[in-house]
């Protein structure tokens, strides 16, 4: 009968640790893949180079569509897409990369293209798992109107289920987190809280919900349908073939392994009483496998976990990915650390003790100390790296209220602040009741219901913070997403001064929108020393990139009203320094270049 | 007791200093709009709340119902949503352009035009408006696809030799895309100097814009006379105007 238990005990050590092993090295193993596959990038991928070029004439049709992106890019069959004059929907080949190259793209088309103008409109998804688009023309023969829309945004429900989901993630990981800590550690009798336990049974349920709708919607989202899509095999297929899908398996994984370890955990909340040597022993070796293994794969799973959101969102792409993806990775842990405990602490500890006069007796010590404490560090914790964060996706002061990024986070912080404010309130209840003899139990019931409201004030707001964060999560980082207009002027050269009367003391004042790669409008004003509008023959133009090995581009440039001159479609291919170059004809045969240099996003 | 007060204070203080601070944060995240007095779908009725009224153009000016003043100026129908103002009076266009499409299946609310007793470069400028409701969005769709196509055909420069010495002249003509409200669309500059011969002082500045939103398209013609060397403000000045009454439509 011992012999029978100590090969029990044994077992069940073995069993432990071997699907602790198991777990660590999947686990392990996929965060590992994601971490070594990613590449350094700027933000959403960007079209570099395309054959044939926008708005090129071609003589007869192309074999192929190329295009070449900054970055790595995913697609599927759908993602790219041949329209004619009359927006109809051509059948081209299967899209495939170039040579194997992660950042390219190309379709071949078919051979009998007929004359006129084509659209061809394309839809990936770049490294940080958001979804871009865009189209460019060609014509063949002749161009002609054409009147087919480019459908680039995604279907609104899709946008809104998908946020959803994210935020549906984002909440369950704070209850599966935040909850198990507070009743595995922090609250002793948690263990044996059925409550607690369901607190955090319904945030593995809700993470793993979350995680799933986000898989299922990355389909459509990325293929721009509806939600009909979601019952698409293909689109699922090409989903789960991305890195987002990898991350997202991942994280299934992941909560399977914390949810498995948190139920052996609660269920030896109370060891039976047991007699003997060897009793002793099997308890012992369980003992041993509860100290050590259980926190090791709750310590790595926990720290895994946010890997799967930093390792495929912003944090992976722009500057310093290297520090953002622990940055990222802590303040989220932070976040589900601090809510998730908060929640079973009100719902756990803080409601039945603001009854307690009616119900069993429940004591704030220690769980509530305890939690303020590790409150404070979370904090301490958000806020450094939510300054840092800020700094790093913002970047400029001006892009805080002229992005929709800018302005959520604005909106998170008014928020947060709000938070902060609460928990500074219950943080000094804490103290101050500590240090009275009786500690927190001896506050007044009133005292501890104000604790209770405020609390719940936290969490609402806490909750309204993960919201915000799902749909900030979603925006294009307003580093990338903001371009400050180009204002610029410079002076007249003296050599065409000296051919013109009029340009004497000249300058020439640039202004370009929205300074950013694809179409821009560049208005050029040749202004004379009085401010008047100053006209010549001809007003041409160029763009130039001097960093990068790019042929100069042509750039059209028409009359406005005298002395005004436009280039309403000047495309500038990607981000960077360019220079605008500015063939001015003075007279009839005197012609002068001025070179006007600018950055776009 | 007093220290305990002391502590409630500076918690209630903290508080508030906290509530104020988010308070502020979010009034300063949002911004002030007028409220709209209908919402979509509209009708041909409704739809007029969103067009420019004497009231919004300044004193001085009127509004008159464009009973053939309009068309016989620029040569196209009431009912009919411009595209390419004054081409059909060109001879140096060699790609056939439409001066303006008029809408299958729309009801039209007929052209109206608010403007100032007397034109002149110191004067109000020159309103022509119309609106177009449709029911279904498909028509809408095929309509504002057929403006903009047409609009695109546009050339960046014309001339007319001929004619009423107001329109003979160069036209230069130039389109950027343009958003307010969630109305969206295009507004078309187009600049005509006339001959110097004619008149070296001035020249017309007009900007037309053409937006749709939900089942309406609503297009606006700003017109005014500049001096020579003065910068063209039509298209800034029509978007302030437009971002006013295009929020009463909600």
């Amino acid at each position: 009968m011992t012999h029978r238990i100590q090969l029990a005990g044994h077992r069940w050590v073995r069993l432990v640790t071997r699907l602790a092993v198991v777990l660590l090295l999947a686990t392990g193993g996929l965060v590992t893949n994601l971490a070594s596959t990613a590449q350094p990038a700027y933000a959403h991928a960007y079209l570099v180079e395309t054959s044939p070029v926008d708005g090129e004439v071609l003589a007869s049709p192309p074999p192929a569509v190329r295009l070449r992106f900054n970055e790595a890019v995913s697609f599927n069959e759908r993602s790219i897409q041949l329209l004619d004059t009359n927006a109809e929907k051509l059948a081209i080949g299967t899209p495939g990369h170039v040579d194997g190259k992660a950042n390219t793209a190309q379709v071949s088309l078919p051979t009998d293209l007929t004359e006129g103008t084509y659209v061809l409109a394309w839809r990936v998804t770049s490294a940080d798992s958001h979804v871009v688009s865009g189209a460019l023309t060609f014509s063949i023969g002749h161009p002609s109107a054409t009147a087919a829309p480019v459908e680039q945004d995604a279907h609104r429900a899709v946008v809104v289920v998908d946020a959803v989901g994210r935020a549906l993630a984002f909440l369950g990981m704070a209850l599966a987190l935040g909850g198990a800590l507070f009743v595995a550690v922090l609250w002793p009798a948690g263990r044996s809280d059925r409550r607690g336990r369901r607190i955090v049974w319904s945030g593995f349920v809700v993470l793993a919900a979350g995680t799933v709708v986000v898989l299922l919607v990355q389909g459509p989202y990325a293929a721009g349908t509806s939600l009909a899509g979601v019952f698409d095999p293909d689109l699922l297929g090409a989903a789960l073939s991305t890195r987002l899908g990898h991350a997202l398996l991942t994280r299934l994984v992941i909560v399977l392994a914390l949810g498995v370890a948190f139920g052996l955990a609660v269920r030896h909340g109370s060891p039976p009483a047991t007699t003997g040597t060897a009793t002793t022993a099997t308890a012992g070796a369980a003992g041993a496998a509860r100290r050590i293994v259980l926190p090791a794969v709750a310590t790595v799973g926990a720290v895994a976990l946010p890997l799967t959101w930093t390792l495929t969102d912003h944090a992976q792409t722009g500057v310093q990915t290297w520090l953002a993806v622990p940055a990222t990775s802590l303040h989220l842990l932070a976040m589900a650390l601090w809510l998730g405990g908060l929640i079973t602490l009100a719902a756990c500890v803080l409601v039945p003790a603001g009854r307690r006069e009616t119900s069993r007796a429940i004591t704030l010590e220690p769980a509530l100390p305890r939690f303020s404490g590790l409150a404070q560090v979370c904090f301490a914790v958000i806020a450094a790296t939510g300054v840092y964060l800020s700094w790093r996706q913002v970047g400029t002061w001006a892009a805080l209220g002229a992005t929709d990024f800018g302005r959520l986070l604005l909106g998170k912080l008014a928020v947060v602040l709000a938070v902060v404010g609460l928990a500074a309130g219950a943080r000094r209840f804490v103290r101050r009741r500590g240090r009275e003899p009786l500690g927190v139990d001896a506050a007044p019931a009133a005292a501890v219901r104000r604790l209770r409201r405020s609390v719940v004030g936290e969490i609402l707001l806490g909750v309204a913070v993960v919201s915000i964060t799902a749909v900030l999560v979603n925006t294009a980082p307003a580093r990338t997403s903001y371009a400050p207009p180009v204002h610029t002027t410079v002076p007249v050269p003296a050599a065409a001064a000296e051919s013109a009367a009029g340009l004497q003391d000249a300058s020439i004042e640039v202004n370009i929108e929205p300074a950013r790669s694809g179409s821009n409008v560049a208005d050029i004003y040749l202004t004379g020393p009085d401010g008047s509008l100053v006209a010549v023959p001809e007003v041409s133009g160029q763009l130039e990139s001097p960093d990068r090995d790019v042929p100069a581009l042509p750039v059209t440039v028409t009359a406005a009203e005298p002395g005004h001159y436009v280039a309403n479609s000047m495309s500038i291919p990607f981000p960077g320094e360019w220079v605008l170059r500015l063939d001015i004809r003075v007279s009839d045969f005197d012609e002068t270049p001025v070179r006007v240099r600018f950055t776009a996003r | 007791m007093r220290g305990a007060d002391r502590k409630a204070s500076r918690s209630r203080s903290t508080a508030i200093a906290a509530g104020l601070l988010a308070l502020g944060v979010l009034v300063g995240c949002s911004s002030e709009s007028p409220a709209p007095v209908t919402k979509p779908p509209y009708t041909v009725d409704s739809v007029r709340s969103g067009l420019v009224s004497p009231s919004d153009l300044g004193e001085g000016a009127i509004e008159i119902e464009d009973e053939g003043h309009s068309s016989h100026v620029i040569y196209t129908p009431p009912n009919s949503i411009p595209t390419c103002p004054y081409v059909q009076r060109s001879e140096d266009v060699e790609v056939t352009v439409e001066p303006a499409i008029e809408p299958v299946g729309g009801n039209p609310t007929g052209r109206t035009i608010v403007a100032p007793q007397i034109v002149g470069p110191s004067s109000l400028p020159v309103v022509t408006q119309g609106a177009v409701v449709f029911q279904s969005s498909s028509l809408v769709d095929d309509t504002m696809n057929a403006v903009v196509a047409e609009a695109n055909k546009c050339p960046a420069t014309f001339s007319v030799l001929g004619g009423p010495a107001t329109v003979v002249g160069e036209y230069k003509v130039g389109s950027r895309s343009i958003e307010i409200n969630g109305w969206k669309g295009f507004a078309q500059h187009l600049v005509h100097t006339s001959p110097p011969e004619v008149n070296p002082e001035t020249y017309d500045d007009l900007v037309t814009v053409v937006v749709r939103k939900a089942n309406a398209i609503i297009y606006v013609g700003y017109t005014q006379i500049k001096s020579v060397g003065k910068r063209a403000d039509s298209e800034e000045k029509v978007k302030a105007l437009m971002k006013t009454t295009l929020a009463r439509l909600g």
